[in-house]
């Protein structure tokens, strides 16, 4: 009986935002878009009672004792040897970490209610913000690396479309644009690992390869395999986690509504990364040279983003460059085959971190209160550095950070040559219809640079 | 024991359009357009009859008594069966939005009574599986956007050249290969009709006339011409089943290229159109790799992303002919705002778009994963390839998207929300793409049959050899 | 961006390179830069905001004008859109009536001439703001005649009168057989096609070519190659990141180094060095390597840019102009910091905007010469880059004829022309037709709109005045009023006396300026430093401290020792959380705690802040504490020249407010003089809505030190002797009203004598019961709070709101300010104005020849124009003018807000504060005799400047009776009242409630 509560409170958590992304973007669709009261009194009505759901599901599971229990949606469709199954796993990772979700977007849906009343993108918003409120839960709570995937495409979906939420200036639509390229090209690492996974054990079911119990596994997979698969979700961990060298976005990503900023890149979806290695966890035990790997990229963004943060003199960049650090470290602390720690850590982080954006505004006027209660103007931090390096160093590492280690133009170094070329073969498609057609190739249709 | 229900349903299908064709002959636009969509309507009514049947009973066989070929062939040739029956719905439904949502400024009577036309071609087509008719149909299929061409002048000239020449191409290849099968020179019969096939579906190398035409037709007229993928079911029924295994390796390996470079090419094109023609090619593309699979999974992701792309990529397709009818020509790389200004079909196109490139929630990301199961079995290396293909398009789309519908908004913009019949047409096709996303259990089961068929039958072609 | 008429051909420029800059051309580029400077936002430091005309570079012209001129220049929006102003017309809100007098007075005597024998210019220009008017594009044009029905149907918003006579003189023309639809689509495309004719008859008028002065712009146009090719998107971020990090206060971890440089050398050391990066910053650290061989001080270099990019000297200064007003918000904060170092927060960097603007133009040096090769292959020269590019610019195609028939096709239907009479028209006349359309612009239109909303605005109000001025409300004019109240002019404080006078009729209020002449220096006992407490405009040349009572002294030594404490924990906990190892261990171990606060100041902000104050109530300074405001020449000031005043400057002091206010010689027993501020979360704009006249802080201090002084006995014996006495029944009590949560705290209410006690305590009462009603009345503004709130719950909701971090509107400020009453109490004491007007008290009687006035006018008119003129521009264009939605801000180096992370620094006021104000000038209504306020404005030219170019509306009212004049054109003319009612209401209560848009003037009979 109590199983059945279990796995209906489970289902409930995933299934109640679903029915309000549904009912909001219906709503939209047939251009009746709810109004903000309706639309406010449903996301709290659905957050908190998933996030109540979560809890109690958190807290039977320890009676019952749910190290390792899926629950089954059913199959969505079978196609010859193909099953995809809506599988669900309850273990005390994906509980612990999905109520943090619920709770952090609960609060968060309840805060953009009165700081985006009567914005015009309101209905806008919500709709984004339910698509990653389902998306991120299918992520913690899944059995299987398909339902993964489809969580993760939504979060990097809704994470694109809140950057660029106003979208009436240019910036914000450039800046998430970018963030998508970033995601949809790593995002290839985990939909790899998926296709290999299911190459080598015919189901993507996490039981096939992660082992029994979380995090001990064992991973069934030969350490070849694992590597393999370990490295393609590290590479997508790299991407939706804003490690080296994809960092750049994460900073350009502070262009929407303070609480999306938030819950995305203080909160959630920063985290996701780290989350899927620790999810996998069982497989980069097997594959060390990839928790090698988790380390170096873990301690250099760490390293990148700390000195990077350090030198930035507009608050929401500078949280996020502090964000980033922490996420680096997070991972490094995976890659030493920490489980626990990382995942209390992540918690911890997520929650200060959303704290401090939404804060974020009212920071001059706590900075006048730190003033008043210290007495005088506070202390200048970083001295330590001019004692310890020469000037000309220091003026290095300086230009260096302000300059962000120019992380982007080193990705803008091969997007560049790579879209000229294609610009190239653009114009050579158009010089070959020009020459079938019997138009001149420089006739008047031709465009200066195709 | 099969039981038979006489009923004139398929020939009918394809008489109702030409019928409001020749009765419109003289008509006025909108009279057209009324005959036009009541056709189409019919059409989807009887499609969707002729599937209800079929599904109640796949054993009934549906005898035609009005079949018009019967006497020229000795037998039917009109036929009803698993894979035809979606696809007939499908390809009425189609017909049916592209007649509804035209825009009056690119509207004229021919226009009108050449997508009739297209329409009875296409039921015709997707009604058989005899190849002569299916090459005569191939033939005639190419007039409409030909006359559109024609009719656009001096500046159309040479996209009509282009695609006479590509066309003229295509279906000698596919009337050469009709002609010899069965013959002696049975391997030549097969080359040549997938070189037709290939034509068709614009896979690369021999695909530069479809963004051409994209670029310079009417937009309805190029997507009723080109979404139903007629390639892919020449593909299904008469190359698979004789089709050399050396020539699979080449289709499939040529369709991840053309996947991949025709999201490449969308990233860099300035044009909305010939963007939109280049996402077209590469994910319709994938449908012919799930098809040279030959896996249960390849080829039941094919069969479901051929359904989902048509409908995606058409909902595309005419939503850009729509805003083109509001804004004029429309680039891509710059921000045109307007977003205020149409926020319904911006939304639209934002989910025809992400159902182009498989989002999760759409009916594309149920065929793009199987297509890609398939896949990794047959192409483990390329396979990265189509990964990479279906990340680029989905970052083109994103592209069109932001470049079309943010941006600052021009100052004194009128707003232009959508008419009703255009709402109304848009959200069927939105509907399809995400009520079988959401549920597509009973789809992919129909497919997944179909598919078995599919390979039961080349199996026993290649016993036969 | 403007555009400006170039000459088409490349001009010779003789290439100075490698010579010494001619003090000639370098006095050019100063000036050219001064002249720039005054263009840029004179927004400073945000943590002191402070309301000012946002165009106040073009007071010298008039105001109709200067929208225009400054915003082609700022590229921003005159007026609201047409479409707004429809929505007015359609709502009752602008009449037609309005419009119609408008245009008459606009027009003048040509109102009647005809145009082309159909109509007059009145009508056809009524025709045209009357009717909605589009001007479609060409495809949208194209689609409204295919896809809609304005071919088939006559526009449906015509009145049923013009529609019935197309009709009648069709089917007297076409016979009567045909259909009401048939004959409706006949008369229709008749029309359109004649139409068409008249297009095809008249020539096309010539569109001059006209070019982007800035060479960026005219590149990013000749490439068309999108954004790519913009050097703004290169170098904008670079430029803006080095700016904040220059300027910064103390948000970044690691300050820039050696800042004391300069700007333009940080520049060169950041920048410099190159490492085989993007193409661009090569050529810039090119660039940077070739400005410091040559050397030379900033002008030097930026004369050889502007020399590099073949700008001539005579282009200086609207090229200069140009390029600073791309980034308008940095470099005029660069302007602010220059010439207020004393205005920022922490420490003032040495600022120049000089340097700036030669950083900006070397970094623009080097991506335009990149980009001129990458996208349009050229190689040459990038002086020659100007020439070379506008030959490649195609000028935009002429309007087709379709285009100039559809605004002749619409005003045809307006007014009840018919095809017929198009069709005969001639050449001549149908280019007087179409010539005479596109004369009134889209611009033209919104400025007739504009003065048409104004207008209305103007009537409702005047007219109200005068009919209250005629029929005072019942009590109002006894002198006998028991404690008076002294509050500032802020038109927030208006309800709330308005409310204190229904309540306590005994109650008299007076208005003036928050700060009470008292400029000072204000430290209080838990303050760090002292901060300004004045207008912006002085600068205080005394300061004050406040003190805690001597036998406090040990506890505020604990306390302050703990609230340090305190803060350094929690500093260390900010700062630590965003380091690295010290992050990962606070984050790690006490991170979830978090989770506490998260959601408790989310889902409960009016619970957290209780128990959050009932917790510092430990650490703070004990409430027992007194002004040390006496003169102590032994101590130095920290600010200032001396600490605490002279009995004899007390005594100016208090003799100036109780003259200016008329208060001298009729004091109450009690007199209350009240500051206000404001306190609100997630608002880095907070400053904005504190109180103007203390240069954006909370007046309560001048409020205590006014009342300290005015209670001194000394002080007293000093005015006795220059004639204001001060009775000896009387007391003062300063006060503070928080216009947020509408708290209002008293101060030094235990030195209250016991004769005064009781009386005080009715005053409090009353008080207490008038914040509450006044929060009701403010409650009724913010949608998230129910209509049927009761005043004790309004309360509570606005002291939520004030504790709420995720509340973008704490308070409204001052939107929906319109009015300034300039006169007596009497005159306004009673009147519901909405919270929509400035109240300066000032009695005309007691100052025959107007010096009081004069004294009066030159304070207060500055702080109320530049008040409503900010809201004016914010409104009207938000994005470019205002701060734009407050929702994306990101506060930089604790100066300014960007959007996102990387934006030029938003000045003006953010969306979320004008949203409801309604952008009209200031209308002015001074209580006075024509003659008087003829000499007051010929004695003070910026005060006349103001008027006559119209950036307020001035009115006077006569002293003796009902009458008002109106300033217009340079004189005063008699105002005649159109409307002879003015509604009544029992109580404010009664007439607001309920109801949320803006309310109609309205008599309050129950109260006084």
């Amino acid at each position: 009986m109590s199983w059945s509560l279990f796995d209906a409170l489970v289902k409930a958590a995933l299934g109640l935002p679903a029915a309000l992304l549904f009912t909001l973007g219906a709503a939209s669709l047939l251009s009746r878009p709810l109004t903000e009261r309706l639309t406010s009194a449903l996301a709290r009505a659905v957050f908190g009672l998933t996030a109540l759901a979560l809890l109690i599901a958190a807290g039977l599971s320890v009676p019952l004792e749910a190290q390792h229990h899926t629950i089954s949606l059913g199959h969505w469709f079978v196609a010859g040897a193909t099953s995809f199954e809506l599988r669900l796993l309850a273990d005390p990772l994906s509980l612990t970490f999905s109520t943090l979700c619920v709770v952090l977007i609960g609060v968060v849906a309840v805060f953009s209610d009165r700081y985006l009343h009567r914005e015009p993108g309101y209905n806008r918003y919500f709709v984004s913000l339910c698509l990653f409120s389902l998306g991120i839960l299918l992520v913690v709570l899944a059995g299987s690396i398909e339902v993964v995937f489809a969580g993760w495409e939504m979060v990097g979906l809704s994470s694109a479309l809140l950057i660029a939420f106003f979208h009436e200036r240019p910036a914000p639509v450039r800046n998430g644009l970018w963030t998508l390229a970033v995601y949809r090209t790593t995002d290839l690492g985990l939909l790899g690992a998926a296709v290999l996974i299911h190459h080598i054990a015919h189901t993507g079911n996490f039981d096939a390869f992660l082992g029994a119990s979380w995090p001990e596994g064992p991973s069934p997979l030969s350490s070849g395999q694992a590597s393999a698969v370990g490295a393609l979700l590290l590479f997508a961990t790299l991407g939706k986690g804003a490690q080296l060298p994809f960092s750049g976005w994460l900073a350009r990503a502070m262009e929407g509504p303070t609480p999306s900023s938030a819950i995305f890149y203080g909160a959630l979806s920063v985290h996701a990364g780290a989350f899927l290695l620790l999810r996998m966890g069982p497989v980069l035990d097997q594959a060390p040279a990839v928790a090698a790997m988790a380390v170096v990229f873990g301690l250099g963004t760490a390293i990148h983003a700390t000195m990077v943060g350090r030198a930035q003199s507009d608050i929401k960049t500078a949280l996020a460059y502090a964000s980033l650090t922490q996420v680096g470290i997070i991972l490094v602390e995976i890659g030493l085959g920490l489980r626990w720690i990382p995942l209390i850590h992540m918690l911890g982080h997520a929650s200060v971190r959303s704290l401090q954006l939404l804060r974020s505004p009212s920071l001059l006027h706590d900075f006048q209160r730190l003033e008043v209660a210290v007495g005088g103007h506070l202390p200048r931090t970083g001295r330590y550095l001019e004692r310890l390096l020469p000037p000309r160093v220091r003026r290095r590492l300086y230009a260096a950070a302000l300059a962000r280690w120019r992380l982007d133009e080193l990705l803008l170094r091969v997007i560049t040559p790579a879209l000229g070329l294609l610009r190239a073969l653009d114009r050579l498609e158009h010089r070959w219809c020009a020459w079938l057609g019997g138009r001149a190739a420089d006739g008047s249709e031709v465009r200066r640079d195709g | 024991m099969t039981a038979e229900l006489t009923f004139p349903l398929l020939s009918l299908m394809i008489a109702v359009p030409l019928v409001a064709a020749l009765a419109t002959a003289l008509g006025g636009t909108l009279v057209t357009r009324r005959a036009a969509i009541v056709a189409a309507l019919i059409d989807v009514g009887l499609a969707i009859a002729a599937l209800v049947v079929h599904l109640a009973d796949p054993s009934l066989a549906l005898a035609d008594p009005l079949d018009p070929l019967t006497w020229l062939f000795g037998h039917p040739v009109l036929r009803l069966d698993r894979l035809s029956a979606p696809l007939l719905v499908f390809a009425a439904l189609i017909s049916l939005v592209a007649v509804m949502v035209a825009p009056r400024t690119a509207l004229r009577a021919s226009l009108l009574r050449r997508n009739l036309f297209a329409q009875a071609v296409l039921l015709a087509t997707f009604a058989t599986r005899e190849p002569a008719v299916m090459a005569a149909m191939w033939c005639l299929g190419a007039l409409p956007p030909l006359l559109e061409l024609r009719s656009a002048g001096a500046a159309g000239r040479p996209a009509l050249r282009v695609f006479a020449i590509y066309m003229g191409a295509g279906a000698a290849a596919f009337i050469g290969g009709v002609a010899l099968t069965g013959g002696e020179h049975g391997l030549l019969a097969s080359v040549l009709l997938v070189l037709a096939v290939m034509i068709r579906k614009g896979i690369f190398p021999l695909h530069s006339w479809m963004p051409e035409l994209f670029e310079h037709a009417p937009l309805g007229v190029s997507t009723l011409f080109n979404a139903p993928q007629v390639g892919a079911y020449v593909a299904a029924t008469l190359v698979i089943p004789s089709e050399p295994a050396a020539a699979l390796d080449v289709v499939g390996v040529a369709s991840i290229i053309t996947a991949l470079y025709g999201s490449a090419m969308a990233l860099v094109q300035r044009g909305a159109r010939r963007a939109y023609g280049y996402i077209f090619m590469s994910q319709s593309a994938l449908v012919m790799l799930g098809f040279e699979c030959l896996s249960a999974e390849g080829v039941t992701g094919a069969l479901a992303f051929w359904l989902s792309s048509g409908v995606a990529l058409a909902g595309l397709g005419l939503a850009l002919w729509v805003l083109e009818a509001r804004r004029g020509a429309l680039r891509v790389d710059r921000l045109h705002g307007g977003y205020e200004r149409t926020p319904l079909l911006a939304t639209m196109f934002l989910v025809f778009g992400v159902g182009t490139v498989g989002f999760p929630g759409t009916y594309g990301f149920v065929g793009q994963e199987m297509l890609l199961d398939g896949a990794v079995h047959v192409f483990p290396g390329l396979s990265v390839a189509v990964a990479l293909a279906s990340a680029l398009g989905g970052l083109a789309v994103m592209r069109i998207y932001f470049s079309l519908f943010t941006g600052a908004p021009a100052q004194g913009g009128l707003t232009q929300r959508l008419h009703r019949r255009e709402r109304l047409g848009f959200a069927l096709l939105g509907a399809v793409l995400l009520v079988f996303g959401i549920w597509p259990r009973p789809a992919v089961e129909l497919q997944s049959a179909v598919a078995a068929e599919l390979l039961r039958a080349r199996a026993v072609a290649v016993e036969g050899r | 961006m403007g555009v400006v008429e170039l000459p088409r051909r490349a001009p010779d420029y003789v290439n100075v390179r490698g010579e010494r800059q001619s003090e000639e051309e370098r006095a050019g580029v100063l000036a050219a830069v001064e002249h720039a400077a005054h263009l840029l936002p004179a927004q400073g430091p945000i943590s002191i905001f402070v309301h000012h005309n946002t165009l106040h570079a073009f007071e010298g012209v008039p105001f109709e004008e200067a929208v225009v001129r400054g915003g082609q220049a700022l590229g921003c929006e005159p007026f609201l859109s047409e479409e707004r102003f429809h929505a007015e017309l359609s709502r009752g809100r602008i009449l037609s009536a309005d419009l119609q007098a408008v245009i008459a007075e606009d027009l003048g005597a040509t109102a009647t001439a005809p145009v082309a024998g159909l109509t007059t210019r009145q009508a056809l220009r009524q025709a045209m703001v009357q009717l909605v008017f589009i001007e479609p594009g060409e495809p949208e044009l194209r689609w409204l005649l295919a896809e809609t029905r304005v071919l088939e149907h006559l526009r449906r918003d015509l009145p049923p009168e013009l529609r019935r006579g197309f009709l009648d003189r069709a089917r007297s023309a076409l016979g009567r057989d045909r259909s009401p639809a048939a004959l409706e689509t006949g008369i229709v495309q008749r029309l359109w096609t004649a139409c068409l004719g008249v297009a095809r008859k008249a020539p096309s008028e010539h569109v001059g070519a006209s070019y982007p002065l800035r060479l960026g712009d005219l590149l990013r146009l000749a490439a068309d190659a999108g954004p790519q090719a913009d050097a703004d998107r290169l170098v904008q971020p670079l430029l803006i990141r080095l700016a904040g990090a220059f300027l910064d206060q103390g948000i970044a971890y690691w300050g820039l180094a050696a800042r004391e440089e300069g700007f333009l050398a940080a520049f060169s050391a950041v920048y410099g060095e190159s490492r085989g990066g993007e193409r661009w910053r090569d050529a810039l650290a090119a660039v940077i390597a070739e400005e410091s061989r040559r050397g030379g001080d900033a002008v030097d270099s930026v004369l050889r840019s502007l020399a590099a990019m073949g700008v001539t000297p005579d282009a200086y200064e609207p090229v200069i102009t140009a390029e600073l007003l791309a980034i308008r918000g940095w470099a005029g904060m660069f302007r602010q910091i220059e010439s207020r170092p004393d205005r920022v927060p922490v420490q003032a960097p040495p600022a120049r905007l000089m340097d700036f603007l030669a950083a900006l133009l070397c970094a623009e040096r080097a991506a335009l010469a990149v980009l001129a090769r990458e996208h349009l292959g050229f190689a040459g020269d990038l002086s020659a880059l100007r020439g070379w590019l506008i030959p490649q610019i195609r000028p935009p195609p002429p309007p087709s004829e379709e285009a100039r028939a559809a605004g002749l096709f619409q005003v045809a239907q307006a007014l009840g022309i018919d095809g017929a009479a198009l069709e005969r028209l001639d050449r001549e006349e149908s280019a007087a037709l179409l010539g005479e359309i596109s004369s009134f612009s889209g611009v033209e239109r919104r400025r007739i709109f504009h003065l048409a909303y104004e207008r209305r605005q103007r009537v409702e109000a005047l007219d109200a005045l005068a009919q209250h001025a005629r029929r005072p409300a019942p009590g109002i004019g006894s002198e006998s009023s028991s404690f008076q109240a002294v509050f500032c002019i802020d038109d927030r404080e208006e309800s709330l006396r308005r409310h204190l006078e229904e309540i306590s009729p005994e109650c008299e209020t007076i208005g003036f300026a928050g700060f009470f002449g008292v400029a000072m220096y204000y430290r209080g006992a838990e303050d760090a430093y002292p901060t300004p407490l004045c207008p912006i405009a002085i600068r205080p040349t005394h300061e004050v401290e406040e003190e805690v009572d001597a036998d406090f002294a040990r506890r505020a030594v604990t306390r302050a020792r703990g609230r340090r404490l305190v803060g350094r924990l929690r500093r260390g906990f900010e700062v630590g959380t965003r380091t690295f190892a010290r992050g990962s261990l606070l984050t790690a171990a006490f991170g979830l705690l978090a989770v506490v606060p998260l959601v408790s100041r989310v889902l409960f902000p009016r619970l957290t802040a209780s128990l959050r104050l009932r917790g510092e109530r430990w650490v703070q300074a004990p409430s027992r504490t007194h002004l040390a405001l006496s003169r102590r020449p032994e101590v130095t000031p920290q600010l200032g020249a001396h600490a605490g005043y002279s009995h004899a400057e007390m005594a100016g002091i208090v003799r100036e407010m109780l003259t200016l206010c008329g208060l001298a010689g009729r004091l109450s027993p009690l007199v209350l003089i009240v500051g206000h501020g404001s306190s609100s979360l997630n608002n880095p704009h907070g400053s904005a809505y504190e109180c103007g006249a203390c240069g954006g802080g909370k007046g309560g201090p001048n409020a205590r030190a006014f009342a300290q002084m005015a209670n001194e006995p000394a002080v007293r014996v000093l005015l006795a002797a220059e004639g204001v006495e001060i009775p000896s029944g009387t007391w003062f009590v300063g006060a503070l009203h928080n216009t947020c949560d509408d708290a209002v705290k008293y101060f030094d209410v235990e030195l209250v004598p016991d004769s005064h006690k009781e009386l005080f305590a009715r005053a409090r009462r009353a008080i207490e019961l008038a914040r509450a009603y006044n929060a009701h009345e403010r409650c009724r503004r913010f949608e998230s709070a129910p209509l049927w709130l009761p005043p004790m719950l309004a309360l509570a909701h606005v002291e939520a709101r004030s504790q709420d971090l995720a509340q973008v509107r704490a308070e409204l400020g001052h939107a929906t300010n319109a009015l300034a009453v300039v006169g007596r109490r009497a005159r306004t004491r009673g009147l519901f104005c909405d919270r929509r007007a400035f109240l300066i008290s000032y009695d005309p009687t007691r100052d025959d020849d107007g010096a009081v006035l004069s004294r009066l006018l030159a304070a207060v008119v500055p702080v109320c124009a530049g008040i409503n003129l900010e809201y004016y521009f914010s409104h009207v264009d938000p994005a470019g003018y205002g701060s734009g939605s407050k929702l994306p801000h990101n506060l930089v180096s604790l100066l300014g807000v960007m959007n996102g992370g990387s934006s030029d620094l938003r000045t003006g006021l953010p969306w979320q504060m004008v949203e409801l104000h309604e952008p009209v000038r200031l209308l002015m209504v001074v209580e006075a005799r024509v003659e008087v306020a003829e000499r007051v404005l010929a004695a003070d030219p910026s005060l006349r400047r103001l008027v006559d170019h119209r950036w307020i509306q001035l009115a006077i009212l006569d002293p003796d009776g009902a009458g008002l004049s109106l300033r217009v054109d340079g004189s005063f003319k008699k105002y005649v009242p159109e409307n002879m009612v003015l509604a009544t209401s029992p109580s404010s209560s009664a007439w607001y409630r309920g109801r949320r848009d803006h309310l109609p003037f309205a008599q309050i009979t129950g109260g006084a």
